[in-house]
């Protein structure tokens, strides 16, 4: 994928609870590599594993070529302190009872720096993040952003090679996220090393990384670029965070040159352009979906009849899920819903054209 | 809903349990107000500074700030191994340490003598290796003391190290730090109320501990004489000396209870 040798190549097998964890993980240079995932898919459990807190069973963890793990058979871990890896834990967790600049300092000082070289290190990272004025403060004292800012640095002082950010931006409110979120993209584009970022939001995933590793119930669905991975979702779950529909189904001649897609078994036939092959997903955006009161009288060459299970609001489009000859969900806007008197079990006619799917092997 | 009881509306206790309650804090109270009501006010100071008293005060000071140190010292690895190190047979320690909390404190005081008089299981060979003995001695008073304090300490510290947030220290981990400096850097600063108030516990029963002590180390006037050993002693002899000391226990638990009141009393 990448020239650059990586910095971090693991493959991560352990066994925790009714967790099953099982993955791969290869991370370049510079490279900021999103876990996204449902809760409970493992992915703090994956960063425990990589920081040192959690030993694996099987498989490996090297980081510039050096395994800090080899699995239960493997001699000793190397413990958490010792790992040239920097954690922005969620909820930052700053030492309460240290101020800012101590807590910065932390890390070099426990990595041997003299108290001097220690500040003057902690209070460099501390102007690089903005929090100059807020040297002296207690981490009980600044904002949940300043905090943010104040943990990142905190990490990065050490001088990590590996950068792990455990949900950075869940525990701020809507306004400060946007501003810590940019704040972080450029220190994460100035950073040398490998970035893990574990998040469950799809924002922070496109806004914040190059790759993005789905983690489904401790397994990887689907590992890309970010482009790759909104153009062509692999799962349900990855659909359903990018609001768009994802159909699997089995190719076969539709007769007349047609060429479809059984989804479902046979329940619902989709129409698609071009000749497809074997099991096929099938990418559907809500709103390239026409309803219709009447059985329309178009050229879309998937017509379907559908009943309506329910509504969304989404910004200024309403969501509408259908069901019946298929499960899908529409975008359209919310006068269209009043002009086609559309209500909640109401039978309405959907339409698709075939170019407007988009096909790829499943 | 205005008729039945809503959770905001307060119903009145009942009368019988008001007046339960009020005989109880009165059962506690009078002799308390009977301590101040006897006291000889005018000759409190001369009463304290009987040289008998001086000595008492002195030795009790020594003893159990001693105690205190001992109970610190030697509750604290015990209070973190209990807390973070599963073992077999934890539960079992952890009973041990906490039994003096409820044995009379005589019993304490004979289990000692047992174990380290000059003739004890262990005092034998302190004396015979190191002439070394316990028994009738200061040491033996600051022993019977430490007995029946560390428990106040280890208990309370254990409960400190279990409710704090650990995540901390995976934090100073994460950044370099052995052990040793997340527990000095990080764990100690985050568990130091449960220390002072731990401490401070542990000295107040130090400071009033009788049974165990007049048991095991006797009452030997300027070497085991403390405190409440003088008060038992003197009722006979000096009441007024023996209520000036009460006094001056009474003012120290006060504080006692004062400094601790967040922590035993909730904030009110």
């Amino acid at each position: 994928m990448t020239a650059l040798r990586a910095v971090l190549a693991a493959e991560i097998g352990l066994q925790l609870g009714t967790l099953d964890l099982d993955i791969s993980l290869s991370i370049a240079p510079g490279e900021v590599v999103a876990l996204l995932g449902p809760n409970g898919a493992g992915k703090t459990t994956v960063l425990r594993s990589l920081s040192g807190l959690q030993p694996i069973d099987r498989g490996h963890i090297t980081l510039d070529d050096t395994a800090l793990d080899r699995g239960r058979d493997g001699p000793m871990p190397q413990p958490p302190e010792q790992r040239p890896i920097g954690v922005v834990f969620q909820d930052y967790l700053l030492f309460p009872h240290l101020s800012v600049l101590d807590n910065v300092a932390f890390g070099p000082r426990s990595r041997g720096a003299s108290r001097r070289e220690a500040n003057a290190a902690a209070l460099a990272w501390i102007e690089r993040v903005g929090l100059a004025e807020h040297a002296a403060a207690k981490p009980s004292a600044i904002s949940g952003g300043q905090a943010q800012r104040a943990a990142l640095a905190r990490a990065l002082a050490t001088e990590p090679r590996l950068l792990l950010l455990d949900e950075p931006l869940a525990a701020l409110d809507a306004s400060t996220r946007a501003t810590v979120r940019r704040d972080l993209r450029r220190h994460l584009d100035e950073f040398e090393g490998a970035t893990v970022l574990v998040t469950h939001d799809a924002l922070d995933a496109l806004a914040l990384a190059d790759r993005v590793v789905i983690l489904e119930d401790g397994s990887v669905t689907q590992d890309g670029l970010i482009g790759e991975v909104t153009d062509r979702p692999r799962t349900p779950y990855v659909a359903e965070l990018l609001g768009v529909n994802l159909l699997r189904g089995q190719a076969r001649d539709g007769g007349n040159g047609d060429h479809v897609i059984d989804v479902d078994g046979a329940r619902s036939v989709v129409t698609i352009a071009e000749r497809a092959e074997g099991a096929t997903l099938l990418l559907i955006r809500p709103n390239s979906i026409s309803l219709h009161r009447n059985r329309p009288d178009s050229s879309a060459r998937n017509q379907w009849h559908c009943q309506i299970s329910g509504f969304d609001l989404l910004g200024d489009h309403v969501r509408v899920r259908l069901g019946g000859d298929i499960d899908l969900v529409a975008e359209v806007t919310p006068s269209a819903v009043g002009e086609l008197g559309l209500v909640e079990g109401s039978s309405v006619w959907a339409s698709v054209k075939a170019t407007d799917i988009t096909v790829y092997p499943g | 809903m205005s008729s039945a009881a809503g959770p905001t509306r307060r119903r009145r206790p009942p009368l019988l349990v008001v007046v339960v309650s009020a005989v109880t804090i009165a059962v506690f109270a009078l002799p308390l107000a009977g301590l101040l009501g006897r006291a000889s006010w005018s000759t409190l100071i001369d009463d304290l500074t009987t040289p008998d008293a001086v000595d008492s005060l002195r030795l009790s000071l020594i003893c159990s700030l001693a105690a205190t140190a001992l109970s610190v010292l030697f509750g604290l690895p015990l209070a973190w191994l209990l807390a973070r190190v599963e073992f077999p047979g934890r539960s079992l320690a952890r009973g041990l340490v906490l039994l003096p909390l409820v044995l009379p404190p005589v019993v304490g005081g004979v289990a000692l003598l047992s174990a380290f008089s000059r003739r004890g299981i262990l005092g034998e060979h302190l004396y015979d290796w190191f002439g070394l003995q316990l028994t009738f001695t200061t040491a033996g008073a600051i022993l019977a003391e430490t007995f029946v304090a560390l428990p106040f300490f280890v208990i309370t510290v254990e409960a400190g190290l279990r409710s704090m947030d650990r995540r901390y220290e995976d934090v100073a981990s994460s950044l370099g730090a052995d052990r040793w400096t997340v527990f000095r850097r990080v764990t100690l600063p985050l568990v130091a109320p449960s220390l002072v108030a731990g401490a401070v516990l542990s000295w107040a029963r130090a400071l009033g501990e009788f049974g165990a002590t007049i048991t095991f180390a006797g009452n030997i006037i300027g070497r085991t004489q403390t405190l409440p050993l003088a008060v038992y002693l003197q009722l006979e002899s000096d009441p007024d000396t023996a209520i000036a000391l009460s006094l001056v226990l009474l003012v120290v638990s006060l504080t006692v209870i004062v400094s601790l009141r967040d922590r035993w009393l909730g904030a009110s």
